[in-house]
């Protein structure tokens, strides 16, 4: 029994479906959105280093080291915007 | 080859497993204890793919900025929104998931010892992936990694901006109720006991 591309793939697809799901699932709470955005990322992040594995190319760590910066200043905004909404309506809840 | 099995199924599967407890659960350490699970096992994975820097990356920058930006900024919101006390049923998760956490990074240790071209004596570790990273980052992305540094750089601006001025914004209303005043307000020329 050997792991090729495929089962790396279906993992990401199912990390992917998962976080989307998360995202409709706590729609009323701003910090599992966040939390489902990450895992999300993390879902393309194991697509691009698989691909980047079976076909022999490092390109893909590359554009993962990419991913990386930009997720965490997104999480840096989402939660400077959570304050703002908490000092502005005494609740983090989203209606 | 065995072994490669075994390590997919039993890292794909935990990583699975704490993406479904992390969107299902509301309280927020319960929710930083299972992303911490997920960043931990999808470092697992990039170990088995060979991408040691990457994993490396992961566990020792990537998983401490999210949790201790997690706790950090909601450690500043009022006292109401702070979750009370756990229960012992609550604090018996927690060890129990801390106790999983500790026994998955002895795992990676122990398939990172297995491997044959890692040599934690000589002094050789992880420079294979690195030294590949390394070359083609700077020769044929460089461009590209200037502007994602650009992008952060904007980001902790945007940031600092926002945060800074507390009597512009409403974020000074924040504590309004509790006379509580940050010593970051106070005009550091002042001192802080003049205040009262």
């Amino acid at each position: 029994m050997i792991i090729d591309l495929f089962h790396y793939l279906i993992l990401g697809i199912i990390l992917f479906v998962l976080g989307i799901t998360g995202i409709f699932l706590n729609r009323y709470n701003i910090i599992s959105i966040l939390i489902s955005i990450q895992i999300i990322l993390l879902g393309t992040i194991l697509n691009f280093v698989s691909f980047s594995k079976f076909f022999q190319s490092i390109g893909g760590q590359i554009f993962t080291l990419f991913i990386l910066p930009i997720s965490i200043a997104e999480i840096l905004i989402g939660l400077v915007f959570i304050l703002l909404l908490c000092s502005k309506k005494r609740s983090i809840a989203l209606e | 080859m065995m072994f490669n099995v075994f390590f997919f199924y039993l890292f794909a599967s935990a990583l699975v497993g704490s993406a479904i407890g992390a969107i299902s659960v509301k309280r927020l350490p319960q929710i930083l204890l299972f992303i911490a699970g997920v960043l931990l096992n999808t470092a697992g994975l990039f170990f088995l793919l060979g991408a040691k820097f990457l994993a490396t990356v992961l566990i020792i920058v990537y998983l401490p900025i999210i949790v201790f930006l997690f706790l950090f900024f909601l450690g500043k919101l009022p006292k109401n929104h702070s979750p009370q006390d756990p229960t012992v049923i609550q604090k018996s998760f927690y060890m129990m998931g801390a106790l999983f956490l500790m026994t998955e990074m002895i795992w990676i240790l122990i398939y990172q010892l297995k491997q044959k071209d890692i040599t934690f004596i000589q002094g050789k570790i992880y420079l294979e992936n690195i030294y590949q990273i390394g070359v083609v980052l700077y020769q044929n992305y460089f461009l590209m990694l200037q502007m994602v540094e650009l992008i952060l750089l904007g980001a902790i601006v945007g940031v600092i901006t926002i945060m800074k001025d507390p009597q512009k914004n409403t974020s000074s209303n924040l504590h309004q109720d509790e006379k509580y005043n940050s010593s970051l307000n106070f005009p550091i020329t002042k001192g802080v006991w003049e205040q009262e």
